[in-house]
């Protein structure tokens, strides 16, 4: 059954009735019509005859609405104010409460027609809102973890106060290091524009005592840490002055988590928890999602001992609150103050070193990651705005459409504002609905986000749809609805009257597609600068995947233990216990090469330490020489399949007590470091009088830190030659990385492994079990996740940009029939009528096209930091996206343009 | 066959009649005169609808919105107290004139 509301209200308008009255009225009629349909169809007769007899039952709409305005005479318009679109009698009759309802009652019969509108036109209303409901949706999913990330404030009280403190290299760089512990004592003394001041490190510990042995983040902290966060235990106490030193009362506090999980909520205080094989008593539990600084499950006194960690020795983080009335700018000054003191008085070792203060919520997320998801932010808001030009270019094809209507209504005194508060309405509405869909896709997406993640997030950490995820929905349903309703709604509020009315007047194309064309023309320009954007990143991907790893990452399982100081305390004992896995595990059935390494590249767990080179004149106070450095057994090179470019690798023999010390370094190492002549013999120390150890090896670029970062010097050490006591040299880190090549599917090895593991010491849990391969696409997930959603929001746009542009040329091309006919008729060729339509969009696209590649240059520098070997303006990406580009438009031009060969002259110029 | 003019004359008195038992909708009230006159009286809209408006305007009839399930939206009318003396006096009118022009026209006796 047709709707007659469209065709009643088509032809029959009244200004001069309220509109309230005015929309009862088409209402009823249309139901009138409604019944002679029906009746004649209930009759026998066919549809369109039906549709025909209904049409013909009102036949002069003129002298329908003169008679309805003559019985309506009580509900017509006091007289309008020009200005305020208000009844002057009425409104100074009724005084605000009056107008406000006046207002109310008017807003409310805006929605009612554009509810009714989206009904009348659901195709549309429903591609409308799949499309916004998508934009502010992945806006939405974006924006929380932005929000997540930057904006929610830590879950401490007064967290702008919190500041992370760390030591600054005397280098220009600004690079930063960690707080060496003599130093944080000696801040702590001075300083007095922070309340209090705290130090911490993170590490592998395990539990033991009741229970599995399990490994947990266990963070040593000075027992101001939790006073400086401002949180107080749930249950118990903190630590005491006299635990929080060496030698004091073996203590812990632990997480709430913990708490629930190992003893199940029991009464814990005072019972016992060994924590690498230290029996420790729980002294407090802190309250529930308290995890600082990241996911810890337990806190430890520092008690430090400035015997093992002397003043030369950087190993801690360091924060701190500042006092009311205190500023950052003032702790920082007299933080430099102090370290200025200490670096006279403490020449050997704090030389050039100062301090600096950064606000605490910064500096928890990486730059990286936050660059990356402001960027994204960037991509989805370039997103929705091509929607919404989209949906304005649809509505606005509707108001032209509506446009003698809308002259009708303009000619017989209906207000501009009437007219625009309308349009606004039908966009607000489709907004409201479509942030309110958003806000659902926006929690999917989120979670979807979150699940592509793939390392453990932090405690404090929530990507929630909290009230600025909701205001910001909010915020997008407010522009998009501006966006999308204001350019057409002005257009079609001032329709030249006259040109309307003379509806036979043949309609040229020309200066009313202006705006269209510049909507699409900045479709397309966004479209090019997300397209460039993720071809940036894809080829930058791409190179690293492609390049040389340095290593055969296939068949290679790699698993950690910890080896605690009270029961390995020297490199012999662990030595023996590794030792005595790799015996085992190299006897299992398919295992070629086994060995255990201190930091597994590509983990981001590697240490740089300073290096003298015998040989090499000093360097400059202000260049550090640098390398990073592993400690491995023997067979590890074979194992991880790293190519040896000269000499040879360690063997058993090599850091056995009482041969010469030997180390191996990388290719980037002898390039960067090694005066010219061959680098084996050659003799590397870590300085201040440690032993020399004489390069026997020179291996292939491995990266440590990330599968895409550049290559560093690195320099790698027999596990035995190191001592577990020396303070200055590599401490042999109380973890290990074991790695193992087998034949094939090296997670089948994990269970003989934990086996063998737990036969020798139970209390020695595996963790952190991947194969190579996983462990080399772990440190690429941030690349790997930007560049697949700034892949799939780029085809996003290029979709809508390609709608766009078939739209608007679809919609020309109807407009222009007549002409074309009128041309067919003329004698122009098909072939010419073809181009002419192709033209029109390749035009507009090429517009587009230009100013995006020229904005994309701009978005290529911001990107280049996240870009491997592949040149922010890289040529082939720049080419790639223009070809793309146009081929899409010329593919959206395609089809209007067929239709536009196809028109029949002779019928056209007949309709004319 | 009666002309327009006498059908507009008459028509304020048809809807007055009509609703008079019972609520009922415009299409219902054209239908109802077209079907009981045997089709000599048929309305369309444009004849019946701005009449309504003027008896609603004039408080003689009272339009009412109604939604039943499984159906449209209607607008159904009911005579007010106002209009109920209206149809009396109307049809006392009514009365009157048409006995004056059977007797003067000799209508009987066609």
């Amino acid at each position: 059954m047709p709707d007659w509301t469209p065709y009643v209200r088509e032809r029959l308008v009244l200004p001069e009735l309220t509109a309230r009255r005015e929309e009862e009225l088409i209402q009823e009629i249309a139901d009138q019509l409604d019944d002679v349909f029906e009746s004649a169809r209930r009759g026998g007769a066919p549809t369109e005859e039906a549709a025909a007899v209904t049409g013909g039952h009102v036949r002069d709409w003129q002298a329908l609405r003169r008679d309805l305005l003559d019985a309506n005479a009580a509900s017509r318009r006091a007289p309008v104010d020009l200005w305020t679109d208000r009844s002057v009698d009425a409104a100074a009759s009724r005084g605000v409460r009056g107008r406000i309802a006046g207002w109310i009652d008017e807003a409310q019969l805006d929605v009612l027609y554009a509810v009714r509108q989206m009904r009348a036109h659901r195709g549309f209303a429903g591609a409308a809102l799949l499309v916004l409901a998508l934009g502010i949706g992945a806006n939405v999913a974006v924006f929380a973890f932005v929000n997540g990330l930057l904006l929610r404030p830590l879950p401490y009280p007064k967290p702008d106060r919190l500041v992370a403190i760390e030591e600054t290299l005397p280098s220009d760089t600004g690079a930063v290091i960690s707080v060496s512990y003599l130093n944080f004592v000696d801040w702590q003394a001075r300083q007095h524009a922070m309340d209090a001041i705290a130090l911490y490190d993170v590490a592998n510990m395990v539990l033991t005592g009741s229970g599995e042995a399990e490994r947990v983040y266990g963070s040593r902290a000075s027992r101001t840490l939790f006073g400086t966060l401002g949180i107080q235990p749930a249950l118990g106490r903190i630590f005491m002055a006299d635990e929080d030193r060496p030698g004091g009362p073996p203590v812990v506090v632990i997480a709430y988590d913990l708490w629930q999980r190992r003893f199940s909520g029991q009464p814990v205080l005072g019972r016992s928890l060994v924590v690498d094989d230290v029996p420790r008593t729980i002294v407090g539990v802190m309250p529930a999602g308290f995890a600082f600084p990241d996911a810890t499950a337990l806190w430890i006194p520092a008690a430090i001992d400035p015997a093992v960690y002397p003043r030369g020795r950087h190993s801690f983080s360091c924060i701190g609150r500042l006092k009311p009335g205190a500023t950052m700018a003032d702790a920082a000054t007299e933080m430099r103050g102090i370290a200025a003191q200490l670096s006279r008085e403490y020449p050997a070792d704090n030389e050039g070193l100062g301090a600096a203060l950064k606000p605490l919520r910064g500096n928890l997320v990486p730059a990286q990651a936050a660059l990356g998801f402001l960027l994204l932010m960037g991509t989805v808001a370039f997103v929705l705005l091509i929607a919404c030009a989209n949906l304005a270019n649809l509505m606005l094809a509707r108001a032209s459409a509506r446009g003698h209507e809308m002259a009708v209504r303009v000619a017989l005194g209906a207000s501009r504002a009437r007219l625009i508060r309308q349009s606004l309405a039908e966009s607000g509405l489709l907004a409201a609905c479509g942030a309110g869909l958003g806000l659902l896709a926006g929690a999917l997406g989120r979670d979807l986000l979150v699940a592509l993640v793939p390392v453990d997030l932090p405690a404090w950490l929530a990507f929630e749809i909290d009230g600025a995820v909701v205001a910001f929905a909010v915020l997008l349903a407010a522009l998009t609805t501006i966006i999308v309703g204001l350019v057409p709604a002005l257009r079609s509020s001032r329709p030249a009257v006259a040109t309307e009315l003379a509806a036979s007047c043949a309609r040229m194309a020309g200066s009313r597609d202006t705006l269209r064309a510049a909507l699409i023309a900045l479709e397309v320009a966004l479209a090019t600068v997300l397209l460039v954007g993720s071809g940036l990143m894809m080829r930058s991907l791409a190179t690293v995947l492609a390049a040389d790893p340095g290593l055969r990452a296939a068949n290679v399982w790699t698993g950690r233990v910890t080896l605690p100081q009270r029961s390995y305390p020297t490199a012999d004992h662990q030595r023996a216990f590794y030792t005595r896995v790799l015996d085992q595990v190299r006897a299992l059935p398919g295992v070629r090469h086994a060995s255990a390494v201190s930091s597994l590249p590509m983990s981001g767990s590697a240490t740089s330490r300073n290096v003298v080179i015998e040989g090499r004149p000093p360097a400059p106070a202000n260049e550090e020489v640098l390398a990073v450095l592993c400690a491995a057994m023997p067979d590890y090179f074979e194992t991880l399949g790293i190519r040896l470019v000269r000499g040879r690798t360690f063997t058993e023999r090599d850091g056995v007590r009482g041969t010469l010390p030997v180390a191996i370094v990388n290719e980037t190492f002898v390039k960067r470091y090694v005066p010219p002549g061959d680098p084996i013999g050659r003799r590397i120390s870590f300085g201040d009088g440690e032993p020399w150890m004489t390069v026997v090896g020179v291996v292939a670029d491995v990266r440590h830190e990330r599968l895409d970062a550049d290559a560093e010097p690195g320099l790698f050490v027999p596990h035995h030659q190191l001592s577990a006591d020396s303070p200055r040299g590599l401490q042999t880190g109380s973890s290990v990385t074991f790695v193992v090549r087998g034949d094939a599917a090296p997670l089948s090895l994990t269970e003989p492994i934990r086996r063998i593991v737990s036969r020798i010491d139970p209390a020695r849990p595996l963790f952190g079990v991947r194969t190579l391969e996983q462990v080399m696409a772990r440190s690429i997930w941030q690349s790997r996740l930007f560049t697949w959603l700034f892949g799939v929001f780029g085809a996003v746009a290029l979709v809508l940009a390609s709608v766009g542009v078939y739209g608007v040329i679809s919609y020309s091309v109807t407009q222009r029939t007549r002409e074309i006919g009128l041309r067919l008729a003329l004698g122009a060729g098909r072939a010419q009528i073809h181009w002419m339509v192709m033209r029109h969009g390749l035009v507009m696209a090429g517009a587009g096209l230009a100013v995006g590649l020229a904005g994309a240059t701009v978005v290529g520098r911001v990107l280049r930091s996240w870009l491997q070997e592949v040149s922010p303006t890289d040529p082939a990406t720049y080419a790639m996206v223009t070809l793309v580009l146009l081929g899409a438009a010329a593919a959206a031009c395609f089809m209007p343009s067929r239709r536009a060969t196809r028109i029949d002259p002779m019928a056209t110029l007949r309709g004319q | 066959m009666a002309t327009p003019d006498m059908k507009r004359g008459s028509t304020e008195l048809l809807i007055l009649a009509l609703v008079e038992d019972r609520p009922r909708h415009g299409y219902e009230i054209g239908k109802l005169i077209e079907d009981r006159s045997g089709g000599e009286l048929a309305f369309s809209i444009p004849a019946l609808y701005p009449t309504l408006c003027r008896m609603e305007d004039r408080g003689w009839i009272e339009g009412r919105w109604v939604e039943k399930p499984g159906t449209r939206r209607r607008k159904f009318y009911t005579l007010t107290k106002e209009g109920r003396k209206i149809l009396a006096a109307q049809r006392r009118d009514w009365r009157a004139f048409l006995e004056a022009v059977t007797r003067v026209a000799g209508l009987d006796n066609a």
